[in-house]
């Protein structure tokens, strides 16, 4: 009982922080959506209610736009997850001096800061699509390896000599063996790295120019550009539908045991 | 395999190697190659009122964050006995948020708040962001051993904060140093939610650099990118280095 109450008080701050900055966030974004625009005085009418900027977004006007963002989070996902793999492989039996060069090497570019990626990227590439995702690409690896090893590290790889000794040919190996255990773990990072690409701001609104346009820079430029913040809000919970649903997919081929 | 790791690895560091190559022309229009070399834009971007103010801005507000979220992480580690449970979900949704989303349903907060205290609003928020990664290092210390050890200490008749204070916190040094380090960098380099919370003339470096980034880059932007990026490298490298060398 005491060991419950003490636990209850040190998980508490955590959670009461999430719950105070995430929730009410959260409940403002919804109702800030169902506002009226001020028309020139302030942002938005405090006391209106109208469906307005959804039907809004979702009128053919908002089609490209969103199915622009979708494919674009498709797109970093499939960037991502060969890269994210790449990096994160060898990396999964080393220990000591190795491990920590190698997690400095993978994080290097999100501990460098953005600026620095960004500034090459925008000096090296003409503005588009290509070096938009090309930028998301670099800012999303880290992380999506970061997870990969973590996952990585926690299966015992010994198995796949042991397949092998067991008479197993080597691509039996990967597709019995060694891709069902990684599997989890390769769900779990695709659906991260969809869900950032889907959010994806800093590639697109700095190297994606006119035609690079995605929901979060869009919300972006109703909000500071066009003083349109009800509908700014509106695509924030259009794309927290959208990144919701992709983590609730249902993973395919994972049973209860292996999920991650 | 090793191959394809150092391939990887070379096209993800390329553009910081182009940027810092960058950072030394003396030329104010980017050509490369560069041939002579120059500290000029490192001068201007150290001098600058502007960007030294916003710099230290965002040092003071990372060093909040981080000091945050590492206070955070003990206290969750310790009652997840550092396996991942339930509660982690929770933990992490702020990371797995899309940030504009978020930033945009913080503004109206914000527009709530008095004068003068966006500030630490953003603080908290980068902290919850900077948060899973302190949880993840110092999780991996609190363990079975680290609870025997404070369970022994008690039985030898210390009380819980001597043990805490005499046995608990040298042990977990090592991890709270690389996570306060690691979460501070990500929050000194944080950029969505600066942009959308600070006010004029309260901006940190992220959000100051933005304008020039997305209209006329100049050769200071490089400077600072390369000045960040190795003072980042180098906090990162040792907070890791560090935690490497104690964690067996």
């Amino acid at each position: 009982m005491r060991s419950t109450r003490s636990n209850a008080w040190l998980a508490g701050p955590a959670l009461a922080l999430v719950a105070l900055l995430v929730v009410p966030s959260m409940v403002l974004l919804v109702r800030l959506s169902l506002c009226q625009p001020a028309y020139g005085v302030g942002f938005y009418r405090a006391d209106s209610f109208t469906w307005e900027n959804f039907t809004r977004l979702l009128s053919p006007e908002f089609a490209p736009l969103i199915g622009f963002t979708c494919l674009f989070g498709l797109a970093v996902m499939a960037g991502v997850l060969p890269l994210a793999w790449l990096l994160a492989w060898p990396l999964r039996a080393s220990g000591g001096g190795r491990l920590m060069i190698g997690l400095l090497v993978l994080l290097a570019p999100r501990l460098a800061g953005m600026l620095a990626p960004l500034v090459a990227l925008r000096l090296l590439l003409p503005r588009g699509v290509v070096s938009a995702w090309l930028a998301e690409v670099f800012l999303i690896t880290p992380y999506a390896a970061l997870v990969l090893l973590v996952h990585l590290r926690g299966i015992d790889w010994t198995v796949l000599a042991a397949a092998r000794g067991l008479g197993a040919r080597d691509w039996q190996v990967w597709s019995r063996v060694g891709l069902p255990l990684a599997w989890p773990g390769l769900w779990l990072v695709g659906q991260l790295a969809l869900g950032w690409g889907l959010g994806a701001f800093l590639g697109p609104d700095i190297l994606g120019g006119p035609i690079g346009r995605t929901l979060a820079t869009d919300l972006h430029h109703q909000a500071f550009d066009n003083s349109r913040w009800p509908l700014a809000a509106a695509e924030g919970v259009l794309l927290l539908v959208l990144v919701g649903a992709v983590y609730l997919i249902r993973p395919f081929g994972l049973t209860r045991e292996n999920h991650p | 395999m090793r191959l394809l790791w150092i391939a990887a690895t070379l096209l993800m560091m390329a553009p910081l190697v182009v940027t810092l190559w960058l950072s030394f022309s003396p030329d104010p229009f980017f050509t490369l190659p560069v041939s002579d070399w120059s500290v000029r834009w490192f001068t201007q971007a150290v001098t600058g009122e502007q960007w030294r103010q916003a710099f230290f801005r965002s040092l003071w507000m990372a060093g909040l964050s981080g000091a945050l979220a590492v206070g955070l992480a003990i206290a969750a580690a310790w009652v997840s006995r550092g396996k991942a449970s339930a509660w982690w979900a929770l933990y992490l949704l702020p990371a797995c948020l899309p940030q504009v989303a978020w930033a945009m349903g913080l503004l109206p907060m914000a527009g709530a708040l008095p004068e003068g205290s966006r500030l630490c609003l953003l603080v908290v928020a980068q902290a919850l962001l900077g948060f899973p990664v302190a949880l993840l290092l110092i999780g991996l210390r609190v363990d079975a051993a680290f609870r025997m050890l404070l369970a022994a200490a008690a039985d030898l008749g210390a009380s819980p904060a001597q043990a805490w204070w005499r046995v608990g916190l040298p042990r977990l040094f090592p991890a709270v140093a690389a996570a306060f380090l690691l979460a501070a960098t990500l929050a000194f380099h944080e950029p969505v939610l600066c942009l959308f919370l600070c006010q004029p003339g309260e901006e940190t470096l992220p959000a100051l650099v933005w304008p020039t980034l997305r209209s006329s880059l100049t050769p200071v932007v490089a400077a600072l990118a390369s000045l960040t990026m190795g003072c980042g490298l180098v906090i990162a490298g040792w907070a890791l280095g560090v935690f490497g060398r104690w964690f067996r």
